[in-house]
């Protein structure tokens, strides 16, 4: 026992002494590694080097001072000077991994296709279960150029180490071979041996060609069993933009572990969401679901929360009231989460047409909402009441609100009710920053239109915007010629026909539209409105093929009004009509 | 008088006689008609266009180095001014005695007035049917109104270069081997297209290979420039071609072009004395790399060796003794963000002695824009695809020149174009 107690106080005491010597050559080494480091940043190759080679004469196994090494010595055309260093540290540990893998590359680089291979060769014996000598060996000769042989390794690689251990590497050179049908199956035998491998599976079979695409499918549908190839092909699916085709397979191959079938109904209704179209919003709502399903509490509220708005993006109305029916009836949910699904709920319900029931349940919920999704409903539901020509309800229910955003809704209703003074009114009280920028530009453009009219009142001009909100162009585009006919040419009437000319463009009604503009310039040659009536009709001329009489009419609108607000517009469709910018 | 003293007595001028930008009224002595290239120009590209339509309208003009940027100078008459008023180029209108203010600026500062004589005959080197927005200088030559023929293999090797006096190549690949997408982009249509197209223009024209035809083609080019043609080449038109001329008897393309596997010793047994540029030059071997060789210094689809976008800074050259260089870079900017090809930039010390650089990247060892002889004639080369998509990825959506009416690096390319145009004597360098 005291012998014992002596050793440990000797060993201690050897310890002691020797610990900061230790730690001062580790610190040294560190130190001479930075240094070496910044040389190589600031291009000093060669004392970089000589920095490596230092540490290497003391540390013949130190990967970094290798690895520096692999790299300042190429600029220096010097890279032969590491073979040394590589076949000392090989003979204090020949199964280093890194380091054979070094050796290897350093031969490729060199094109020593011979010192390669026995290298290569030497390797797999020191390491004969291990799949690392192929796989390296075959990069360094696909580096070198030889597809080919690197081809080969890997088929006596995968015929001596078995299983799938070399497949990623052979699907890759399958898929530089563009043959598709076996880069399928060597992902599939891959990810199922390595779960890790699908977004690297995914990533690389994504590129096929449209013809391929099918036999992909056939080889992962070919076993029902192997769950992680319909994942596979799930993804695939929807980044070949075919998501519920991709939903289908996933919801066959979902696992039963709920929380790695939530993960991965996660991570395709974040894919799906990606698929700009109505397609992937349906196939994400689907998803999301079914993630709600498999979900419990705050998670599953979200998570039906998520599917509504995607439903709704899909414009599935029915499925979109059956999440918020859930969401309402949910045990335990919070109030927050119900209020906004009720918001939700009344946003669709308007916009299913249902103004009444709409209006009803905001009357119920109002006090429970938040004071930004009642108001948004309110002017919601305003729109939806001007969409029914109901304008006494349309302003009844934004009620006292005097926020800029429902001044600019009382704009629009005074507008159609023909008071253009109060119309006016609002809409500069409502200022450039009410409502989204579509709404700005609009109300922008419709006030450009009042101030070119004189008379306080044209209830005319009224009417036919309210038919226009009401998507009834045909009759709005009637009464505004009736309405410009009624004003003094040079108090709107060039306005008001410019706007029916734009409106009769836009459902392509050209001779109208031409019309229209020629009336709007005879009416007031010296108007703002006269250089856009001449831009839209080119427009309209370039509509029905008469290039030639657009250009004429844009080059006379470039001279004649060189400081119109339309000239750049005017210059950007004549060099499109010259075939000098691309068509977007 | 110093220039910018000049320059701000020239606008005060102006200002006082009613002048200004086009449209505005003609003083009863103006007689000439100034196109300024600084900052106070609303459309650069377009002014090159106006330039070139007025010389083949048969217009006297002149080229004022270093004068505001690089401006033009015509004679005063309606149909220019009215070309400019479309275009939307900013016009001054000059009397006698400013042009005699100006010429006393010129004289006395590092400026110079090249006349332009004649506007060249212009041939873009393009697979045909080829739509003109994925081409640099096709999509500024179009948006500038300036007219040129399309010509390919057909026309290269039935010697129809010599009916042209500028000749401008682009992104074709001279080792034939499609720009190096062929694995990477199998079995897309575009990638197939442009095999089938060239394997046919191979077999028609009596090639074994694409990339025979192609060193084929690439001796033409280089024959036209000692015969006395202007080339003017960007992206991997550049590197590309000199390899196909040093590499006459070696194989240098990978199998899936040839039938027949790089020589693996190939870069030693190029031949660098028959080339214009470049110099002891080593081959990119892997067919999977996009990457032809260590020419370029960015090496964009080479991960490893990949290096981020800076900018380049054209160089400032003696307008009287150097005229040719000077003209090649007047632009309103000197610094101007770089942007990625398949061929980025040129390794300075790949270049061969002599090569003039025209514009570089401080402190990095490549440089940007090459200028240089050879025999009778002159080449430029300009690294990187297009000046305003930075990236420039395949599927990126066409550059609209219409939004970038100032685009400094499309200047460059235009410059190019006039270049020719000027009066022979004046060559100097």
């Amino acid at each position: 026992m005291r012998n014992a107690a002596s050793r440990l106080s000797a060993a201690l005491a050897l310890g002691l002494l020797l610990s900061p010597a230790l730690v001062v050559a580790q610190q040294r080494q560190s130190t001479e590694l930075s240094e070496a480091f910044e040389l190589e940043r600031r291009g000093r190759y060669e004392i970089a080097a000589r920095r490596f080679m230092a540490i290497l004469e003391r540390s013949p196994t130190n990967l970094s001072a290798l690895l520096g090494l692999e790299r300042v010595l190429p600029p220096i055309g010097q890279l032969d000077s590491i073979l040394p260093y590589i076949g000392s540290a090989l003979v204090l540990q020949s199964g280093h991994e890194s380091v054979r893998s070094l050796q290897l590359r350093v031969f490729a680089s060199l094109r020593r296709p011979d010192r390669l291979t026995d290298a290569a060769r030497e390797w797999i014996v020191a390491s004969p279960r291990s799949a690392e000598p192929y796989r390296e060996w075959a990069s360094a000769l696909e580096r070198m150029g030889d597809v080919a042989a690197a081809r080969a390794v890997l088929d006596v690689g995968s015929g001596r180490i078995g299983g799938a251990a070399l497949s990623q590497e052979m699907a890759e050179l399958a898929v530089l071979d563009a043959d598709w049908v076996a880069a399928a199956r060597y992902w599939r035998d891959a990810t199922l041996e390595s779960p890790a491998l699908l977004s690297a599976a995914v990533t690389n079979l994504i590129q096929a060609p449209l013809g391929s695409r099918e036999s992909i499918l056939d080889v992962l549908a070919d076993d029902k069993n192997d769950r992680s190839s319909g994942r596979m092909a799930a993804d695939l699916l929807v980044s070949w933009n075919r998501p519920e085709e991709g939903w289908v397979s996933l919801d066959r191959s979902l696992p039963s572990d709920a929380q790695e079938a939530v993960r991965l109904l996660r991570r395709f209704a974040d894919r799906a969401g990606l698929v700009r179209s109505e397609e992937g919003a349906r196939a994400r709502g689907m998803a999301l679901e079914r993630l709600a399903q498999l979900s419990v509490g705050s998670a599953a509220q979200r998570a039906r929360i998520d599917a509504a708005g995607a439903y709704a993006d899909a414009g599935e109305r029915a499925a979109v009231e059956r999440m918020l029916q859930q969401i309402s009836v949910a045990a335990g949910a919070g109030s927050g989460s119900k209020a906004a699904a009720v918001a939700t709920l009344i946003a669709v319900t308007v916009e299913s047409g249902r103004v009444e029931e709409a209006e009803a349940r905001l009357r119920d919920w109002e006090d429970r909402l938040t004071p930004g999704d009642a108001a948004s409903l309110r002017q919601q539901l305003s729109w939806a009441w001007v969409g029914k020509g109901e304008l006494d309800r349309a302003e009844a229910v934004l009620g006292d609100d005097s926020t800029v955003t429902v001044l600019a809704v009382r704009g629009w209703i005074a507008l159609y009710r023909g008071n253009i003074r109060i119309a006016t009114d609002f809409f500069r009280g409502a200022g450039p920053r009410a409502g989204s920028r579509k709404e700005v530009t609009e109300r922008t453009a419709v006030l450009a239109l009042l101030q070119g009219i004189t008379p306080d009142s044209v209830p005319l001009l009224g009417r036919a915007l309210l038919q226009l909100a009401r998507g009834d162009t045909a009759t709005a585009l009637q009464a505004l010629h009736e309405t410009a006919a009624a004003l003094p040419p040079r108090g709107g009437r060039a306005g008001v026909l410019t706007h029916a000319g734009r409106l009769a463009l836009d459902r392509q009604d050209y001779e109208r539209a031409e019309e229209s503009f020629l009336g709007a310039i005879a009416a007031d040659p010296a108007s703002a409105s006269a250089p856009a009536a001449g831009y839209h009709l080119a427009r309209v001329h370039e509509e029905l093929g008469r290039n030639e009489e657009a250009r004429a009419r844009l080059e006379s609108l470039i001279l004649e009004y060189p400081e119109s607000a339309v000239v750049p517009l005017a210059r950007r469709m004549l060099d499109r009509l010259r075939g000098a910018v691309p068509v977007r | 008088m110093k220039r910018r003293q000049f320059v701000e007595t020239l606008g005060g001028v102006v200002a006082a006689a009613g002048l200004g930008a086009s449209g505005t009224p003609r003083p009863r002595e103006a007689a000439w008609l100034l196109i300024p290239m600084d900052g106070d120009q609303s459309n650069h590209l377009k002014a090159y266009g106006v330039t070139y339509r007025a010389l083949r309208r048969g217009t006297r003009a002149e080229w004022l180095l270093n004068f505001r940027s690089g401006s033009f100078l015509f004679p005063l008459d309606s149909t220019t001014q009215r070309d400019a008023a479309l275009e939307g180029v900013s016009t001054i209108q000059l009397t006698d005695a400013d042009v005699v203010d100006v010429r006393g600026t010129i004289a006395a500062n590092n400026m110079d007035a090249v006349p332009l004589e004649k506007a060249p005959k212009v041939a873009v080197y393009v697979p045909p049917n080829n739509a003109p927005w994925d081409d640099a200088v096709r999509m500024s030559l179009e948006y500038a109104g300036i007219e040129y023929d399309r010509i390919w293999d057909g026309d290269v090797v039935g010697g129809k270069l010599s009916d042209y006096e500028w000749l401008h190549l682009h992104h074709e690949d001279f080792t034939g081997q499609y720009s190096k997408f062929y694995l990477t982009y199998s079995g897309t249509p575009w990638l197939t297209e442009m095999v089938q197209r060239n394997q046919q223009a191979a077999r028609t024209l009596g090639f074994a290979s694409v990339p025979d035809l192609k060193k084929a083609v690439a001796r033409n080019i280089r024959d036209y420039v000692d015969r006395g043609g202007f080339l003017f080449a960007m992206c991997t038109a550049t590197e590309t071609l000199e390899i196909a001329l040093a590499a006459d008897g070696v194989d240098v393309a990978a199998r899936y072009a040839d039938g027949t596997p790089m020589d693996p010793e190939a870069s030693g047994k190029l031949r660098w004395d028959r080339t214009m540029a470049f110099d002891n030059v080593r081959l990119e071997r892997s067919p999977m790399t996009a990457s032809f060789s260590d020419v370029d210094g960015h090496q964009v689809n080479n991960a490893a060796k990949r290096q981020p976008l800076g900018a380049f800074k054209l160089f400032n050259f003696a307008a009287k003794i150097d005229p040719v260089p000077t003209m090649l870079v007047q632009n309103h900017r000197s610094i101007i963000s770089d942007y990625y090809g398949l061929t980025t930039s040129f390794m300075r010390e790949r270049l061969k002695p002599g090569v003039t650089v025209l514009a570089d990247e401080e402190g990095a060892p490549w440089v940007k824009y090459i200028h240089g002889e050879y025999g009778s004639g002159t080449w430029t080369f300009f690294g990187g695809h297009d000046p305003e998509d930075p990236q420039h990825r395949i599927g990126d959506p066409p550059t609209d020149l219409s939004l970038h009416p100032n685009s400094p690096g499309y200047r460059l390319i235009l410059n190019n174009v006039l270049f020719p145009a000027a009066k022979k004597r004046e060559l100097k360098t």
